[in-house]
């Protein structure tokens, strides 16, 4: 018997129809991955399913019965537990408190003792071995998704939605999470698996369901389908090659590093060329976002020298960065990179309100000119200069985050996981972007820790370990294993 | 690219921003006729000169508050600004001088605030706690704890002067608030400072220099204060270290009303105008009615509070998908 099963759910918000009439069901012992692009409809699903939205229409049954989910707690009562994208445990918390957390045993006083041993209990369950009373902020992401699932599953959960869960996580951290995915489903849970990560879905789902535009498009077995056609579904065209490079490299040198060092690097050299996209590969801590970092003038160098365009900069910082047309944009998008409650015009012109004032007056009429061309030209959807950024969706996000860049004419552009968390359409325009700028003479340096990424977007790969860069590829000769190999080869 | 959907949006925008606007018309045109004195030119001109000393240190307190921050030591800023001024007064020296002097006094306090909350990277609550204990313990052993008292007539100008009808200190709480209007709605640095206040982080990344902007914002806030603090020892023709006692509450509470967030980058001066008005407009209405002013205190937490309510600061602003500008 199905655990859940969904008979035309349709949800709608103001002006648009999240979701049309989705019938699904979900199985003991199944992995089922849902997967769509942004605004496909999958959260707010997911959303439905954890109690978090009401449905406008439509039925959701239960182990057979029908019944209605009212609020996450509800959901979480009647056995679906859900892991956010964004964790909520409690930092400044022991494990075994978050475990516990409205919970805990005793009358009035909490029993530590109690608590403790329960939350250890249920650890061991799952096969780990961790100090029930360690504070959570002092874990690693990866661990504390798992302490996630634990206090999931001592509420009883049959059904786990895992909403992106490998986002933030380093391969040997995913590697732990999929096992422990397995393991859960030996143990006949359902597991509701929302990824972009395409490998991933077909590594462990057993069934895997598109969605696009609020609407099921298919569900299939995993063995009945092949991830060219999962993506073919998720954009409803074909995609084609997306990286598709036009740009050929010059001669001319933009910019010549040597020796540089830093906190978690050292004696890192490279050229960078006109027209040319240079990739940078290494694992999670290689010291890759450290370096281009420093490079910035986020972070002090300790050592090397910087040269751009031939000329030496005496000190790196991010303004003599700037003016020397080196411009970096950064992994975290939301954190880092935009302004979420402000609109769109002001993220996209932030880098140019200087120039665009006239005896110290902002002048609003070509702030909204310039935003309004660089949302033509890089198809920012919706295009409206007054929506606030935090509306937008990821890979739209993204687009802004580059594009206020472009209003400085950069001639070195620096990005740092330019497409982590955002659809494959989005990820194809930004790659066409990439290389627009390329032909334009523009240098890119792009750091990644996807190899396909790489492997089809640059003319030379540089790989960093440990603080180093380690291996040096043509585009021609660079492999996957080649690649692989050096990022995380044993030491020599 | 405007349809009437995002029309309608935006209006909605508009209408909650003015929102605080059309409770505080509400709240004067119930007041006008409840008493027939309310709105008369005397008494509006009584509110604006009753609203200049809060106002003036609630304009200082917004740019703040935009970057997230606070400043609890604006009445400690101002009671020190001022007996050192009126020291320098009664021993001669010249008015303008001293109120000079004063305004100095200010910008220092308000730079090392700055210096802490950046340099240092103190909570600004905990740093303006510091600077708040400090500066009135300098104010009090500077006096000995007592009043300095007699000021000249050409400083006492500053307080009680007029030009044509309007009393000068209404006139410096305008100026203030255009300038700061200007200055934050008009030019790249005011669009900055929203930007920072709500992305610190982001606006680094950017190139913005944040900690030289905070440091400003808070030496502008000490400046604004000692500036209130002038204006009131002008009026009193006395200067006293207790002076100012609880005014970063009154500042704190009138920028809150007008809408701006504690998170920062969102808000500005005209809400700040109209929250100060407001709470002044509150103590009037009390007044003209006659009831007792502990009852007051009561009524003007309760419109308060309601005002915010009204305005839902925080959880409208996400709901809301568009700005304005």
């Amino acid at each position: 018997m199905a655990t859940i099963t969904l008979r035309g759910i349709s949800k709608a918000f103001p002006g648009v129809r999240a979701l049309k009439r989705i019938d699904l069901s979900f199985w003991p012992g199944e992995v089922h991955a849902v997967v769509g692009e942004n605004g496909a409809g999958k959260s707010t699903l997911m959303k439905i399913l954890a109690g978090d939205y009401r449905k406008d229409s439509g039925e959701i049954q239960l182990f057979g019965r029908v019944e209605e989910l009212g609020s996450p707690r509800g959901a979480q009562q009647m056995g679906i537990g859900m892991i956010h994208q964004e964790l909520t445990l409690l930092p400044n918390r022991s494990i075994a408190e978050n475990i516990m957390l409205g919970r805990e045993p005793g009358l009035g006083l909490v029993n530590r003792k109690l608590m403790i041993q329960t939350a250890r209990d249920n650890l061991k369950q799952l096969g780990l071995e961790l100090n029930p009373m360690a504070m959570v902020s002092f874990l690693p992401i990866a661990v504390r998704q798992l302490v996630e699932i634990v206090k999931a599953l001592s509420l009883n959960a049959k059904i786990l939605i895992l909403d992106e869960p490998t986002s933030s996580l380093t391969e040997t951290e995913t590697r732990i999470l999929l096992d422990m995915i397995k393991t859960l489903r030996e143990r006949d849970m359902t597991l509701i698996y929302i990824s972009h990560r395409l490998e991933e879905v077909f590594e462990i789902a057993d069934r895997i369901t598109v969605l696009r535009d609020g609407q099921l498009i298919a569900t299939k077995s995993i063995n009945e389908t092949n991830p060219s056609e999962v993506v073919k579904m998720m954009v409803g065209r074909e995609l084609g090659d997306i990286y598709n490079r036009v740009a050929t490299p010059k001669d001319e040198i933009l910019l010549e590093i040597d020796k540089l060092g830093g906190k978690n690097f050292r004696d890192c050299s490279l050229v960078l060329h006109r027209s040319e996209i240079l990739g940078i590969y290494g694992l999670v801590g290689a010291g890759r976002t450290e370096f281009a970092r420093a490079l910035f003038g986020l972070d002090p160098v300790i050592s090397g020298k910087v040269k751009i365009e031939g000329k030496q900069i005496e000190r790196l910082s991010i303004r003599a960065a700037i003016a020397r047309g080196l411009v970096y944009v950064p992994e975290d998008r939301k954190t880092q990179g935009l302004f979420l409650e402000l609109s769109v015009r002001k993220n996209l012109t932030i880098n140019m309100l200087d120039s665009l004032s006239y005896w110290g007056l902002l002048s609003f009429r070509r702030l909204a000119e310039v935003a309004s061309g660089l949302i033509e030209r890089l198809k920012i959807r919706p295009p409206e200069l007054f929506k606030r950024i935090r509306h937008l969706s990821g890979g739209n996000q993204q687009k802004v985050v580059i594009a206020k860049w472009l209003s400085v004419q950069p001639k070195i552009l620096v990005l740092d996981e330019p497409t982590r968390g955002i659809d494959v359409g989005s990820k194809a325009e930004i790659y066409a972007l990439i290389d627009k700028l390329a032909t334009e003479g523009v240098g890119v340096i792009i750091i990644s820790s996807e190899l396909p990424e790489i492997l089809g977007i640059s003319d030379r790969i540089l790989v960093m370990k440990a603080g180093e860069m380690v291996g040096e590829f043509q585009r021609e000769d660079a492999t996957q294993d080649g690649i692989m190999h050096l990022a995380a080869g044993a030491e020599s | 690219m405007i349809d009437r959907g995002s029309l309608a949006i935006v209006f909605a925008a508009r209408m909650r921003r003015s929102g605080l606007l059309l409770a505080f018309l509400a709240l004067c045109v119930v007041l006008s006729i409840l008493s027939n004195r309310f709105l008369t030119l005397p008494n509006a001109l009584n509110i604006l000169r009753q609203s200049s000393i809060n106002g003036i240190i609630a304009a200082g307190m917004t740019l703040v508050i935009l970057t997230a921050g606070i400043d609890l030591s604006v009445g400690s800023v101002l009671a020190l600004s001022s007996v050192i001024t009126a020291q320098l007064l009664v021993s001669g020296l010249p008015p303008l001088m001293a109120f000079f002097s004063g305004l100095f006094v200010g910008a220092l306090l308000g730079l090392f605030n700055g210096i802490l909350v950046t340099l240092f990277s103190l909570p600004p609550f905990v740093a303006t706690l510091g600077t708040m204990t400090f500066a009135r313990g300098l104010a009090l052993s500077f006096t000995q704890g007592k009043p300095i008292t007699g000021l000249p007539e050409s400083f006492r100008v500053l307080g009680t002067g007029f030009v044509g009808p309007i009393p000068v200190p209404v006139i410096i709480v305008l100026a203030v608030f255009l300038i700061g209007m200007f200055f934050l709605n008009l030019t790249s640095q005011g669009e900055q400072l929203y930007a920072l206040g709500n992305n610190p982080v982001a606006a680094r990344f950017t190139g913005i220099l944040v900690k030289l902007y905070i440091i400003v914002v808070y030496s502008v806030a000490g400046v604004l204060a000692a500036l209130a603090g002038q204006i009131l020892i002008a009026r009193l023709d006395s200067a006293q270290p207790v002076m100012g006692m609880g005014y970063e509450l009154d500042a704190i509470a009138a920028v809150v009303v007008g809408g701006s967030n504690f998170n920062g980058g969102s808000g500005g001066l005209a809400g700040t105008l109209i929250g100060v008005l407001f709470i002044v407009v509150i103590n009037n209405g009390l007044n003209l009615l006659n009831i007792p002013s502990f009852w007051g205190q009561v009524v003007k937490g309760v419109v308060i509070a309601m005002a915010l309510l009204f305005n839902r600061v925080s959880v409208q602003e996400r709901k809301i998908d568009r700005e304005s500008v």
